[in-house]
């Protein structure tokens, strides 16, 4: 918990201190503290560098504790928030609200992608009722419908192709904090019914029968936990775009860290989802001289090996 | 004391009927062993008396009042059940399974009060898991797992024990070994047990009350030696066999004759 939290701390400073324009960290505590107008390095701190972190922090929060979330109410290890179709969902409204509304900012288009997403995940519940099996097949089947729909559409609009292509990396530069304002609501609800959830996802763990032996209505679990994805993963994804592999890759990290009780998981996994998406933020901006990649590209680039290790060690540790 | 009974049940699966307007009480303190032929309908019995199937027709009362009408909650803290599909998930270890069996008695958190502790504690000891209170189930044999599972049952703290197929996947020592622990229980705390079991001669040896069911109805109910009869054995199972008294127990004891081996 403390190395998390201390983790969680060196990424935020080095997300602010560290980019492609050399800033010494005292001009940095200067910007923040005590900001000179029209100085070229105190604008970059806080109109890129801090509105980026806290993007990068509020995303990986709500994709750390949604993928976690995932996995342990379907008891399948590599589920992640897109197997109910939230990615696809909100690339479509997105390319949609392009094409037909022409709504080309970041702030226009955050509503689409929400309620896209929202709308993916609950044609994917409801018929996929809940139960593991049923949901990812149901999940596939709604990403094959709604792929072609959108580059259907990207292939007529060539303003929606140009946008699509950042968006659907997954980045945290050029959203506003006005972005996050907005949002933080639904973030803060679905920590909420997270941390309730948490010692449900404990007893659900030991199969459907034994939890409703034990006394645990498993279908309102399964509703309140698909509810607590949809705010968290939608906003992270209306956020920051379609992330991959975060919220696959940092509940095994938990898990790893601190056994099996879905109570510590869920707060570990709170503190390393944002680590993670800052880490490769930060990274993005160091890796290539004078330009940057995407925090989308990185976090799949250092995720895939992470995740290939946790399914090479010797006891894996399922959800 | 409490008192769980069917009453008129019916049961099925996707308007499939196993089981029409059955009713079964199961004696109070004693150990109810529900036997019968693969689909006869008994684990679907059970899983109706613990609310784990829905009802297609008539109830399940407990103590008189209808099952379906309390909190699941409630229900938990008074009828334990050990269904067929338990998981342990990864990595966890027995002290920890078992006391998530203290659910129900939990606010939402779960927070642990010393209480819990105690029954836990009570619960490893009772089922002879103390000592691997700190290993992982993964690592467990058969036997050993099988008693954890029983363990997180009692850290449940309820009056009423139903277990389905409990023996299933044992070897005959360790099913004797089970069998012996649930009748310690049976007599040391007075639970009431009633578990669907595959071997006849155990089920006639270890309940006080035996019920044997075929196509989701009962045949016949009682006590062993009263119930397990040439007649009923042969109804319920189609199957010839000679029953003696169990040279150990006393109990009726079933041999099946077979095709080839049809004896003096």
């Amino acid at each position: 918990m403390v190395t998390a939290l201390a983790a969680l701390l060196l990424v935020v400073l080095a997300s602010l201190a560290l980019g492609v324009r050399d800033i010494a960290p005292a001009e940095v505590w200067r910007a923040l503290t005590a900001p000179v107008a029209g100085f070229m390095d105190h604008d970059v701190v806080l109109d890129q560098r801090l509105p980026r972190t806290i993007v990068g922090l509020a995303a990986g929060v709500a994709l750390g504790i949604a993928g976690t979330l995932i996995q342990g109410v379907t008891r399948n290890p590599i589920a992640d928030p897109g197997l109910l179709g939230l990615n696809s969902g909100a690339s479509l409204a997105v390319v949609c609200a392009v094409w037909l509304l022409g709504i080309t900012s970041p702030i226009g288009y955050v509503w689409f992608a929400f309620v896209g997403a929202a709308a993916a995940a609950a044609i994917v519940f409801s018929v996929g009722r809940g139960q593991p099996v049923r949901l990812a097949l149901v999940g596939a089947a709604v990403t094959a419908l709604i792929t072609p729909l959108i580059t259907l559409v990207l292939l007529r609009d060539q303003q929606a192709f140009n946008l699509y292509r950042f968006w659907s990396v997954g980045s945290l530069t050029g959203r506003s904090l006005d972005t996050v304002a907005w949002l933080w609501p639904f973030i803060v609800v679905g920590i909420i019914l997270a941390a309730v959830l948490a010692n449900r996802l404990n007893i659900l763990a030991l199969g459907d029968d034994v939890a409703s032996a034990l006394g645990q209505r498993v279908s309102t679990t399964r509703t309140l936990a698909a509810i607590a994805i949809v705010l968290l993963a939608g906003t992270a994804t209306s956020l920051a775009g379609p992330i991959a592999l975060v919220g696959l890759v940092v509940p095994h990290a938990a898990r790893r860290l601190v056994g099996t009780d879905y109570r510590w998981i869920m707060a570990i996994g709170a503190l390393l989802g944002p680590v993670m998406l800052l880490a490769a933020d930060v990274l993005g901006r160091l890796i290539l001289p004078r330009s940057e990649l995407e925090a989308g590209v990185v976090a799949a680039l250092l995720g895939a090996p992470v995740l290939i290790a946790v399914a090479r060690s010797r006891n894996v540790v399922g959800a | 004391m409490t008192n769980l009974r069917a009453e008129g049940v019916s049961l099925g699966y996707d308007g499939l009927r196993v089981i029409e307007g059955l009713d079964l009480t199961l004696p109070d303190g004693k150990i109810t062993a529900v036997v019968g032929p693969n689909a006869c309908g008994k684990s679907t019995l059970l899983r109706g008396l613990a609310r784990l199937h829905p009802l297609d027709g008539g109830r399940v009362t407990l103590d008189g009042a209808d099952i379906t009408q309390m909190p699941r909650r409630e229900l938990a803290r008074k009828v334990g059940m050990l269904p067929q599909s338990s998981i342990a998930p990864d990595g966890v270890r027995v002290a920890e399974l078992v006391s998530r069996g203290r659910y129900p008695h939990q606010g939402w958190f779960g927070r642990h009060s010393s209480d819990d502790d105690a029954v836990v504690t009570t619960a490893l000891e009772s089922t002879g898991v103390a000592e691997l209170a700190d290993r992982p189930v993964a690592e467990l044999s058969g036997g050993q797992r099988q008693r954890v599972w029983i363990a997180m049952v009692l850290a449940q703290q309820t009056d009423i024990v139903l277990l389905d197929e409990p023996t299933t996947f044992l070897d005959v020592r360790h099913q004797l070994d089970l069998l012996d622990l649930l009748t310690e229980l049976n007599r040391d705390r007075g639970t009431t047990v009633a578990m669907v079991l595959h071997e006849l001669n155990l089920a006639a040896r270890y309940a006080d009350h035996l019920v044997v069911m075929s196509a989701g109805r009962i045949v016949a109910e009682g006590a062993p030696s009263d119930v397990l009869t040439r007649e009923v054995v042969d109804e319920a199972f189609g199957l010839q066999a000679q029953v003696v008294p169990d040279p150990v127990a006393g109990s009726p004891l079933v041999v099946p004759v077979g095709r080839y081996h049809s004896g003096a």
